[in-house]
């Protein structure tokens, strides 16, 4: 049976175990991986997966479920799950399926997967590797393909398909010789294709020369205030706190996030311009359709500095009265600035190139602290030594404010493109 | 219910297999500030296969647990390894053959409670903190309830069945007084269905009375003073330290990942007070908070002594590792969900007991801080570790003093073990670990108290 037939029983069960309104979103999956150790592929994987979320409102009150059930008793059942879950909630007026617009299916075009050539490029990848960097150990790595199909549809007229297919490479690694292992560094890297060889996706050439530097880390002694050059890699751990936990639904709704009430207001420096942008072609991850079933737009988070919208979900916006915008968040974007990454670094007096964070979550106010990971002692601008054991701390909303800096060279992963952006203020504290 | 007896797939198994039928269930209720915002019951359910073939593993996975997905997922596995094989011809010898037979069920002997009837009592958890917490300004309590069950079946005649369950509650909250805010949270419940865990308010109203007490000495907190220190660790951390900062070191594949542990076995890395293990199952007589009885690669799950009085002792392994490093395997691969392969996991990772009390190690710490309760914590294969601190106080001349503002604490693991001075004589498991080492899985952490040296983020 097609996906929309299998869509159209679930909402007909769901009718009939009492809903007043249903929604169903089915998702059709399919991932195939190969992982690789260094020198060689250890393990080729295909997974397949169908799900079925399914909502529906009863009196006022909503619930939610899931399944993977094809036939008819399984469907039943899992719809009366979901009037279950119903009953056991509470009557809330912000609860809503989602509007139907103009029916349609969207696709990002991108075809695959095609095993000759990922094994290819993942051979010509290891055999690289081995020439420029013998000393590399991976923890863990996998190229893979992933396709998924949704189909959207629910009692007030949604219908929509949406596709997507998407190539990944995930790579965790280190260096290590002669007794001396650098820290675990990390990269995630997206492409519409295999056109291009593995060592060029965003910044892993680099990352993999850092990582053979950083087998001679050493601490960094002494306690000062200094600024940090973020690297494009690691600007994600601070900004998250804001595209991942402050604008979002939980503490818009609970009142407790810093930038409640701030929508218009200036929150950061004047040249920093974030975006999320998931209709943007630059962008290897981008998707056509929200989970909530609607064509996603592009959003301005903060312009100029300027907080412009937060990233809820419609429900959230409902109960807060704030505008919801028709993005999940993820591919993000920071506007270029206008000088050369030498010359961020070559304006610090003393502070860090900083190339990955670990850190604790960030409290409600956004302080945070944490270990400098894989990064680099900068004195007089110039970058000295790669260091160990060194923290940092600060507080995220002060940092955007504190903005010395941002880099005309960005690096797009297809998740993201990011600049480097280099902050004053931060404690730093060595051994 | 899954099927429990794979038996009759046997003859389906081609060389060295494993097959897997797996289904988790959750229930998933959020309340922030009273509103239900989440209220979902979601189940995962398929079959997996995998297949070693000459060096090279082929793996396959397919929602449905029919006749259909097991045949596509048998294969499909053998499909991927025979691609792999014939592009990379390793040509290996095949894996030792290990043969356990088990079938577990924690669940729950009560009746079951409906779903409305544990809203009903997560309102009456929300009313009991509107009710008790001073200067309250948010509160959310999510709610967990996870059933793993699974079926295991292996070409070496493993046979493997287990419904393990656990149940939690994490209540986050948020004070506010004179522009002054701090937040906390915390971790409730453990291996179980929601009757054996939760059965009765009463203790959860404790925990929430400690809870708010910590709250209201946290609005006064201050900076902690960045730099080296003479901490005790608090259970928690200890949990979480074992876990992080040890227990990632011995999982074999991070040692062949060029670990920092790769010649330790046999040598002194710590302090002689300082033993850490991890459990399969049991521990001191009682179930732990995430048993493990046979591995998903149908290997009976022992307990491995990582550290016994501060000298390395083993490596955690899967098969593959085991058969590299020449040892046994000791039943630590584990899956997340029926989807995913068998990784080398912790299962309840712990630091044992020892003999001071713990009133005994405050006193004898001039300046210094008692930190207790933990946010999310990382460590490297260096065994440089950073652990989030939400709870935590000063120690002054062998006295509690204020309590500090949020901070994180690091060092190498292997360099603070050493200054490890004491260890406490009691011990908990923190129940609701856990671990994200590429699946989230479910882990126990626990420990007892020691005092050490420690770095502290802050001022």
């Amino acid at each position: 049976m097609s996906m929309t037939g299998i869509c159209q029983d679930y909402l007909a069960a769901l009718k009939q175990a009492g809903a007043e309104k249903a929604q169903c979103v089915l998702t059709s999956s399919e991932r195939h991986i190969m992982a690789f150790e260094a020198g060689r592929i250890s393990m080729f994987r295909t997974s397949r997966g169908f799900e079925a979320g399914l909502t529906a409102i009863s009196n006022g009150r909503w619930g939610s479920s899931s399944s993977s059930a094809l036939d008819a008793a399984g469907i039943a059942s899992a719809a009366g799950e979901t009037l279950s879950a119903a009953a056991a909630s509470v009557a809330d007026p912000a609860r809503d399926i989602t509007p139907s617009g103009p029916a349609g299916s969207l696709d990002n075009g991108v075809a695959g997967p095609d095993a000759g050539k990922m094994f290819d490029r993942l051979a010509e990848f290891l055999s690289d590797i081995k020439l420029r960097y013998p000393c590399l150990k991976f923890r863990t790595a996998h190229l893979s393909f992933s396709e998924e199909k949704k189909v959207f549809s629910n009692s007030i007229g949604l219908s929509l398909e949406a596709r997507t297919g998407l190539y990944e490479l995930l790579l965790i690694f280190c260096s290590a010789a002669k007794g001396r292992t650098s820290n675990f560094n990390h990269f995630i890297g997206c492409a519409r294709d295999l056109s291009k060889p593995l060592m060029s996706w965003g910044g892993v050439d680099r990352l993999f020369e850092q990582s053979a530097e950083h087998m001679a880390a050493r601490p960094l002694e002494g306690k000062f205030h200094g600024d940090i050059v973020v690297s494009p890699e690691c600007l994600w751990d601070f900004l998250s706190f804001v595209t991942n936990d402050a604008l979002r639904d939980n503490k818009m709704i609970s009142g407790m996030s810093v930038y409640k009430g701030r929508i218009g207001e200036r929150v950061a420096h004047r040249d920093f311009t974030l975006r999320s942008l998931p209709g943007a072609d630059s962008m290897a991850a981008a998707y056509p359709v929200t989970k909530e079933g609607e064509r996603t737009e592009n959003a301005d988070i903060m312009e100029c500095g300027v907080l412009k919208n937060c990233l809820l979900s419609r429900y959230a916006a409902a109960k807060t009265g704030l505008r919801h915008v028709r993005s999940d968040g993820e591919c993000y974007v920071v506007e270029p600035g206008k000088s050369e990454l030498g010359e961020l670094i070559s304006s610090v007096k003393k502070g860090l190139l900083v190339t990955r964070f670990s850190g604790a979550t960030p409290n409600e106010r956004g302080d945070f602290s944490g270990i400098a990971k894989n990064s680099f002692y900068i004195e007089n601008g110039r970058v000295l030594f790669p260091i160990s054991e060194t923290m940092i701390s600060g507080n995220v909303p002060e940092m955007l404010k504190c903005i010395t800096g941002i880099s005309r060279e960005r690096i797009n992963s297809g998740y993201s493109i990011y600049p480097w952006i280099s902050f004053s203020g931060i404690n730093i504290s060595g051994k | 219910m899954i099927e429990k007896d794979l038996n009759r797939y046997s003859d389906r198994l081609r060389g060295y297999t494993e097959l897997r039928l797996q289904e988790n269930r959750n229930l998933d209720i959020t309340l922030l500030n009273g509103s239900l915002v989440s209220n979902a019951n979601i189940s995962s359910g398929g079959v997996s296969a995998r297949v070693f073939l000459n060096g090279s593993w082929g793996f396959a996975s397919s929602t449905g647990l029919d006749d259909e997905a097991i045949g596509y997922a048998l294969k499909s596995a053998l499909d991927n390894s025979a691609f792999l094989d014939s592009r990379q011809k390793l040509g290996q010898s095949g894996l030792s053959t290990v043969r356990t037979v088990s079938d577990v069920h924690l669940g729950t002997g009560k009746p079951r409670r409906t779903q409305r009837e544990v809203v009903d009592f997560l309102r009456a958890v929300d009313d009991y903190i509107v009710k008790s917490c001073r200067n309250l300004a948010g509160r959310r309590i999510w709610f967990g309830a996870l059933d793993v069950e699974k079926s295991v079946l292996t070409s070496g005649g493993s046979a493997a069945y287990s419904m393990i369950p656990r149940t939690r509650i994490v209540l986050y909250l948020s004070a506010e007084k004179n522009g002054a805010k701090a937040d906390l949270s915390k971790i409730l419940g453990g291996c179980g269905q929601f009757e054996d865990v939760f059965g009765d308010t009463a203790w959860v109203f404790r925990e929430i009375d400690r809870l708010s007490e910590h709250l209201a000495k946290k609005m006064d907190a201050v900076a902690p003073v960045a730099g080296s220190h003479e901490c005790v660790l608090g259970p928690e951390v200890c949990g979480i330290l074992a876990h992080e900062a040890v227990g990632h070191t011995a999982e074999a594949d991070n040692v062949l990942a060029g670990g920092i542990t790769k010649d330790f076995v046999g040598k002194q890395v710590a302090s002689p007070l300082v033993s850490i293990s991890d459990f399969a199952n049991t521990a001191f007589g009682s179930v732990c908070p995430v048993p493990s009885y046979v591995d998903d690669e149908g290997v009976k799950a022992e307990d491995v002594a990582i550290i016994e009085n501060g000298v390395f002792k083993s490596y955690l392994h899967n098969r593959t590792t085991a058969a590299h490093f020449g040892a046994q395997p000791s039943g630590n691969a584990r899956a997340a969900e029926f989807c995913d392969e068998p990784i080398i996991r912790m299962r309840n990772t712990a630091i044992l007991p020892g003999r001071s009390r713990l009133q005994e190690m405050i006193s004898s710490v001039d300046k210094g801080y008692y930190l207790l309760g933990t946010g999310n914590g990382q460590a490297d294969v260096t065994s440089e570790f950073m652990f989030g601190i939400v709870v935590g106080y000063e120690i002054k001349n062998g006295k509690i003093g204020r309590a500090i503002k949020d901070t994180t604490v690091s060092g190498v693991a292997y360099d603070m073990l050493k200054t490890v001075s004491m260890v406490s004589d009691d011990f908990s498991w923190l129940n609701g670990g856990m671990c994200s080492k590429l699946q989230r899985v479910p882990v126990g952490m626990g420990g007892a108290s020691i005092k050490c040296r420690l770095s502290l983020g802050g001022r």
